[in-house]
């Protein structure tokens, strides 16, 4: 082998497994938010004003500090990251079994009504359906285009929808992946949710119905704003829609949306709009969870299904409440009846659905690895990087 | 500003986020910078890049970026060095421990930081020389020389 060869493999053995996660993304809208550099809300004008404010705040802080507190302590370096050591090797947990690897950072992931993985690649150009028992690859297809951006299931029909300039809704086989059709949109596309057998997708200031079996647009809701996330529970036929505007009282709309008619059937507000706003979205039958960036630390709240009611207080000390504490951006999955959030501090739990209370504790993650849950036949997975896992209900929950 | 317009570069930066953040930290990471600077450098990069966002080529996106990470690297550095704390933070020390399982990592960390960014942008990212020149600001001619010594120690720590 040539030594720039072994040069490049070295390299790719020692250089840590790392992807675009949430919690980096949390922090680049939330600097944006607060800066003038934020697309469509800059200005030099008051960025210069933000700067003045700032150094006239700060030498005034500076001179009350050095008056009173003499001596300037020590600060630590980006208090609110936490370091976690890359394991080497697949992790092991008393509830989890490694069960083969699959393409490392994933862009999507999704069972499928056979039972087997579909796994986007981390261009999002590849797909590749495995055996979630021994991560065989079962059939596999080069997409090429922009990279994957959602994947669903309805009517036996496997639906993905590819984002960029031109989005792509491609129409595959789910036991070949075969791609039997594809239609091209005009404008951004912001993810594809499934409730209730009905198939939508997130656009510019609307929510497109498609047909389920076709594709064709049969329905189109204008929300007042653009979606930024989207989410269904495939049970209670509710679509959960968070939105880029309009922003008031510092945080962002969020809709109940009945996906059999895209009536909207409740709002509320979530996030805050200043910082990172919501970063994620968990749909149950019962209502979802939403996960907000706060710049510091990552919140999960409970908003129920007919109304968007904030859940209530429950009493397990500082990981109750309703909330789940983590470092940053936080991101919860509803797979097989269970909450499952992984915290980007390296912690992965199993938690009630209803509550939010624990049940247990799934194992430590890595979290530059950006752990995706997801339900295979029934069955909580995890991709962690590029290794696939099994978790056992039995002990994790 | 129109609310599309504002729509358009949030979904246009997260999608050069979902496409390139991975591979802009692994080539910081390749550099030698702890995870944490290259988390910052990287996440300050496309802070710095999302209001023009939507006038650069897609396929000139990843150049731009990671331009745009070269330069916030180099300026980091220029200002450790001028308060004296670049010595401390040798990327050598940095390495030492992965290194002790592998002999061409552990050569990686030892070469000049230089050396360290030509190999890495000519070999790992597979850069044309003149990119390689343009990013770190020298000729191509210094890019052939500090690649050649750069491969000519590799070669000599790892045989030795």
């Amino acid at each position: 082998m040539k030594l720039e060869d072994r040069l490049r493999a070295a390299i790719d053995t020692h250089v840590e497994d790392v992807a675009a996660d949430e919690a980096a993304w949390a922090r680049i809208t939330g600097q944006l938010a607060r800066s003038a550099h934020a697309p469509g809300h800059g200005g030099r004008r008051r960025l210069v004003a933000a700067v003045v404010a700032f150094a006239l705040f700060g030498a005034a802080a500076g001179l009350l500090w050095r008056s009173f507190a003499g001596e300037r302590r020590p600060v630590a370096d980006h208090p609110d990251q936490t370091v976690i050591p890359t394991p080497s090797s697949p992790l092991t947990s008393r509830a989890l079994r490694s069960v083969g690897q699959v393409p490392r950072h994933s862009l999507a992931v999704l069972g499928t009504s056979d039972g087997s993985l579909l796994v986007a690649s981390f261009t999002g150009r590849q797909l590749l359906l495995v055996d979630p028992s021994d991560a065989r690859v079962l059939a596999q297809r080069d997409l090429g285009g922009a990279g994957t951006i959602g994947a669903e299931e309805t009517s036996g029909v496997l639906w993905v929808l590819q984002g960029g300039d031109t989005p792509r809704l491609i129409r595959l086989d789910p036991t070949t992946l075969a791609i039997t059709g594809m239609r091209s949109f005009t404008s951004v596309a912001d993810g594809l949710a499934a409730g209730g057998g009905h198939l939508w997708m997130g656009a510019e200031g609307s929510l497109t119905e498609l047909d389920p079996i076709t594709g064709a647009t049969t329905r189109t809701v204008s929300l007042g704003g653009n979606v930024e996330l989207l989410a269904g529970d495939p049970s209670s036929g509710r679509l959960y829609v968070t939105l880029d505007g309009p922003v008031r009282h510092n945080s962002s709309p969020l809709l109940e949306v009945d996906a059999t008619n895209g009536a909207v059937l409740a709002h509320t507000r979530a996030g805050q709009a200043d910082l990172a706003g919501v970063s994620h979205l968990a749909a149950t039958p019962d209502g979802v969870w939403v996960a907000e960036a706060t710049g510091m630390m990552g919140i999960l709240s409970f908003y129920t299904a007919e109304g968007l009611h904030a859940s209530k207080a429950l009493p397990e000390g500082r990981d109750g409440l309703g909330l789940v504490y983590g470092t940053n951006a936080i991101a919860g999955s509803y797979v097989g009846g269970h909450l499952f959030v992984a915290n980007p501090g390296g912690d992965a739990t199993c938690r009630n659905p209803r509550t939010g209370k624990r049940l247990g504790r799934v194992s430590p993650v890595n979290p530059s690895t950006d752990p995706r849950f997801v339900g295979v036949a029934g069955r909580p997975m995890i991709v962690m990087g590029s290794t696939l896992y099994v978790v056992d209900v039995g002990i994790a929950c | 500003v129109k609310s599309e317009d504002v729509h358009t570069s949030r979904s246009s930066l997260r999608a050069a986020f979902d496409l390139h953040y991975g591979a802009l930290l692994r080539l910081c990471l390749a550099l030698g910078e702890p995870r944490g600077d290259a988390e910052d450098i990287v996440q300050e990069a496309f802070v710095r890049v999302a209001s023009s966002i939507d006038r650069v080529e897609p396929a000139a996106l990843r150049s731009y970026l990671r331009r745009t990470v070269m330069n916030i690297r180099h300026d980091r550095r220029s200002r450790l060095a001028k308060v004296g704390f670049l010595g401390g933070r040798n990327v050598s020390d940095h390495v030492d421990g992965v290194g002790e399982r592998d002999a061409m990592w552990t050569a990686l960390g030892r070469l000049p930081a230089r050396q360290r960014a030509c190999l890495v942008l000519r070999y790992y990212e597979d850069l044309p020389e003149r990119e390689v020149a343009e990013l770190l600001g020298c000729s191509v001619g210094t890019v052939k020389s500090q690649s050649y010594r750069g491969l000519a120690r590799l070669r000599e720590e790892v045989e030795r």
